[in-house]
């Protein structure tokens, strides 16, 4: 598939006069390709190689499963140059070989570049694994794209790493179906138009009525902004002083976040109780992560989303023994939120005592929504 | 009200429409870019895990594990080519779907236990979008996601949790297994 399918969308505000095809075909036809082809990339890893431990290492995923605006270098490492300017949701999973019974630590996540500077590691929950199958850690974050460009050049791109933590290089898992994966795809435009409401695609009106420039505006114009720039946040807890308190599952604490990444129609508060509120009705895909520093002790960590102070919903909940690197655990689920609900996110450990949160990388905790669909 | 996937509209110039020629070439494709194909289910009742199983997870088993599912894809009868217990992809809806999944049980009583969430596609294993190492005290369970191509009224997704314990699934609230879908990409 040829890319880029479609110009980004510019829609035109509509004054009283003839409705001519070409500038429907311009905002209408384009918007329609474009939303419909937005950016996507899902990349692979099926060669089952050694992967070096100790350290956030790049992850080579030469197999294309698709990429239908050509943003994926297939050398190695692995990178996603951007397109289309825009927020990209991203995610990841990476099967180690590893099932022994002295637990190890092992992350999935992203390095790359936004508008033109490094980012460091943005890392996914460092998952912990003394079980007899083998460990399989996930990341996703929003990541900004401003700067386009051909692959291999000078432009923003997105890149998958993982981490090894056991002493050695172990393999990659290639089985069935079970290989380092990860995936990119475009939600929303950099900027754009906020406070609009959900499109209600009305019929068009038949004579005697007539359509007017409002009606325009409101139905295309105004439709197509609200695509193009959804509902879209990402929240971040900045290392300080706070601590995750020791609770019994399933009781958690709402994890505090304090620093906004984007928030475009102003749905998140941060601090002790906060979280995202819904600021439009819909479908959101809501993503939480914790990572807790080093802690000696055992016990379990969750993390879960509750909705309007509701029953927590759990996604990953998990055994920890002693570390020396930090553990922790994501939720990543689709909700139902009416105007108004206010999502957080839940964490809970049952260690005995509260542990600080791992400071070693920024933005480690973090809540993401982003609006799918009425 | 579902509508089908849009092709890029096409307005030819020089042609006078009707309103069902605007309804078919802007308010169409824009209610399908606005409402989404989407599958948003739970399983509710606790359900057997063989242990070392992929183990296929009933939702709609209970009244109420269906929590949304506009263009009634989830059967929990086999009917015609679609097996029971799954998701037929919406004719007319092809392309890329992003399927999210938790895999949920009980107390495995196992400090060695694993949890994983499994998306079969067609009967046949696609992904393993979790595996987590099961707390030995508690519910424990974990989540993860992958993205599918599937054909529209052809491609039929199932949701498998595999437990290396012999366990049953929680039925508590806030503790069930999730399967959710949403359409991202022709």
């Amino acid at each position: 598939m040829p890319g880029p399918i479609a110009p980004i969308p510019s829609p035109r505000t509509w004054a009283s006069g003839p409705i001519l095809a070409p500038s429907l075909r311009a905002d209408v036809s384009d918007a329609v390709a474009f939303l419909t082809y937005r950016p996507l990339g899902i990349f692979a890893n099926q060669s089952g190689t050694s992967f070096n431990n100790g350290a956030d290492n790049s992850l080579s995923c030469p197999v294309e499963f698709y990429d239908n605006w050509n943003g994926h270098n297939g050398a190695s490492p692995s990178q996603y140059f951007a397109q289309a300017p825009g927020w990209y949701l991203c995610k990841s999973i990476v099967p180690f070989v590893y099932s022994g019974a002295t637990q190890f630590m092992f992350r999935a996540g992203f390095v790359g570049v936004t508008g033109g500077v490094n980012s460091g590691v943005i890392a996914g929950p460092l998952q912990e694994n003394a079980s007899t199958h083998f460990p399989a850690p996930v990341c996703c974050d929003l990541i900004e794209q401003t700067v386009t460009g051909p692959i291999g050049g000078t432009g923003d791109y997105i890149q998958p790493t993982a981490f090894n933590g056991t002493t050695a290089s172990i393999a990659l898992q290639n089985t069935t179906n079970t290989y380092p994966y990860f995936s990119v795809r475009w939600v929303a435009l950099n900027t754009g138009t906020t406070g609009l409401p959900v499109p209600a695609n009305p019929a068009w009106v038949s004579p005697p009525s007539f359509v007017t420039s409002a009606f325009l505006n409101a139905n295309i114009r105004d439709t197509i902004r609200f695509l193009l720039y959804p509902p879209i946040a990402k929240a971040i807890y900045t290392p300080g002083s706070t601590t995750l308190p020791s609770s019994v599952f399933p009781a958690g604490t709402v994890i505090n976040l304090t620093t906004v990444t984007v928030d475009n129609y102003g749905g998140i508060t941060t601090g002790a109780s906060g979280g995202y509120t819904a600021p439009v009705t819909g479908n959101y895909f809501v993503y939480g992560q914790f990572n807790l520093g080093a802690n000696a002790a055992g016990g379990s960590y969750g993390a879960g989303l509750s909705v309007a102070g509701g029953t927590t919903m759990w996604g990953d909940v998990v055994a920890k023994s002693s570390d020396t690197a930090g553990c922790g655990v994501s939720v990543g689920r689709r909700l139902r939120l009416t105007a108004g609900q206010q999502v957080q996110l839940i964490g809970t450990q049952n260690t005995g005592a509260a542990i600080a949160y791992d400071g070693a990388a920024v933005g480690q905790t973090r809540l993401i929504a982003v609006w799918e669909g009425a | 009200m579902p509508v089908t996937e849009p092709p890029v509209p096409v307005f030819p110039a020089g042609y006078g429409p009707l309103p069902a020629d605007m309804d078919t070439w802007v308010q169409s494709p824009f209610q399908f870019l606005t409402t989404k194909v989407m599958l948003r289910a739970e399983l509710q009742a606790a359900q057997a895990l063989t242990a070392n199983t992929n183990t296929l997870a009933q939702f709609g088993g209970t009244a109420g594990d269906i929590l949304e599912d506009p263009y009634s894809g989830w059967s929990t009868t086999a009917t015609g080519s679609q097996p029971a217990w799954s998701w037929l992809c919406p004719q007319g809806c092809t392309g890329w779907y992003e399927f999210t999944m938790t895999a949920f049980t009980a107390n495995p009583g196992s400090s060695t236990d694993a949890v994983q969430a499994i998306i079969y596609v067609d009967g046949t294993e696609y992904a393993v979008t979790s595996c987590i190492w099961g707390d030995n005290g508690h519910a424990t369970g974990g989540c993860g996601a992958v993205t599918v191509p599937l054909i529209g009224g052809v491609d039929y997704v199932q949701g498998f949790i595999y437990s290396t314990i012999g366990v049953n699934t929680t039925a508590t609230a806030g503790q069930y297994p999730t399967l959710e879908a949403c359409w991202i990409s022709t």
